[in-house]
This record gives C-alpha cells, structure tokens and sequence, in this order.
C-alpha cells in the first residue's frame, strides 16, 4: 500500500529530476487524508496532477465546512477543522508553486521575481493520471 | 480537538411538540464529524456523512 508520500516527488524547473524516481521523501502533510493513511497504490509520477487534486480536495472540505460554519458560527470543533484544512490547502499550494509555478496568476508575484503565470506546462499539456487515486 | 466527535454546543434542545403545527421543520445539523477519507467526501458531494444521500435510479 502506497500513500502520497511514495510518488510524490518534487522536482524544480532546470533540474535534472524532472522524471523523478519513486520511494523519496515528501512533504509529510501533503496527504489528503487526514490521518496520514492511504488506500491503493499508483504508478504514475504526474506530481503536479496529484498536488491539483490534493489541492481540490482540501478546497471542497473548507468550502464544506464554511456552509456549516454559517449557521454554526460558534462551533469551536468546526473551526478547528476548517484552519486545519487551511493549512494544509497552504502548504499544498506552495508545494505545487514551488515546483511547478503559480496556482493562480493572483499568486504569480509571490513565487518569483519574474513573471512565472505563462511559464510551465499548459492545462491541456499536463498528463492526466487515470487511476483516480491521490 | 477532537474532529470526529459530537459536538455539545449545538443541538436541538426544543421538544418537538414544542413547535406550532403545519409547519415544516429541518432538523439541526450538529457536528458528529467528517469523512476521514477526503476522497470520498470530493466524491460523494459532501464531507458529512449525514448529509450524504445518494440517488438510485432503477430500470424497470
């Protein structure tokens, strides 16, 4: 059984690790599961599909928990679990920016000194993996 | 913080024969926790199992 941080791997733009090799260290919180377990197991190495997704994921639970928030504005449980999926979308956005450029072009100042938005690979260039596991 | 217990604060804590008559009412949602598998809350359209009400369409 794999989990995130077996084919995540990070790779920087001009490096020589962009087909980077399985069973390397990560970022221990990049795992959308919350208590640090996985199911299944993949082969792909597409990092920046997994991070997108990991990203997507921590997305919908804050938006989730914000619908309840609403009407449960005091409930102490709910907003801890929101600032912990704030976290942990944060670090998967600077994860996936310090790699692999701007989340959004909102964002493009903050991650380097030069204009990063058009730089890197298109949305329609980046392999999708189809095993639909994160 | 315990993320998948029940929450005390926020509970229905009026009787049902409390409310007027020919009126409908939703139950309060109370936290009791979420999915621990992210996935499977992007998948099923919510983190709250409660909420989680999928449709079955059958072919007769």
């Amino acid at each position: 059984m794999n989990n995130m941080n077996d084919y995540y791997q990070p790779y920087r733009r001009g490096s020589q690790s962009m087909n980077p090799s399985m069973n390397q260290s990560v970022n221990p919180s990049m795992n959308p599961s919350m208590n640090g377990s996985m199911s299944g197991s993949c082969s792909c190495s597409n990092s920046a599909d997994k991070l997108m997704d990991m990203i997507d994921r921590y997305s919908f639970a804050m938006d989730d928990t914000r619908l309840f928030l609403d009407t449960h504005p005091d409930c102490m449980e709910a907003l801890a679990f929101f600032r912990k999926m704030q976290k942990l979308r944060e670090d998967a956005i600077h994860e996936y920016e310090d790699h692999y450029g701007p989340v959004t072009a909102y964002r493009c100042s903050d991650a380097s000194d030069s204009w990063m938005w058009n730089a890197g690979d298109l949305p329609w260039q980046i392999k999708r993996c189809s095993c639909k596991e994160v | 913080m315990n993320y998948d217990g029940a929450c005390t604060n926020c509970s229905d804590s009026k009787a049902l024969e409390d409310f007027p008559v020919a009126m409908a009412y939703v139950p309060w949602q109370s936290w009791n926790g979420v999915c621990k598998n992210l996935n499977a809350g992007f998948e099923a359209g919510t983190i709250f199992k409660e909420l989680e009400k999928p449709l079955w369409c059958y072919n007769s």
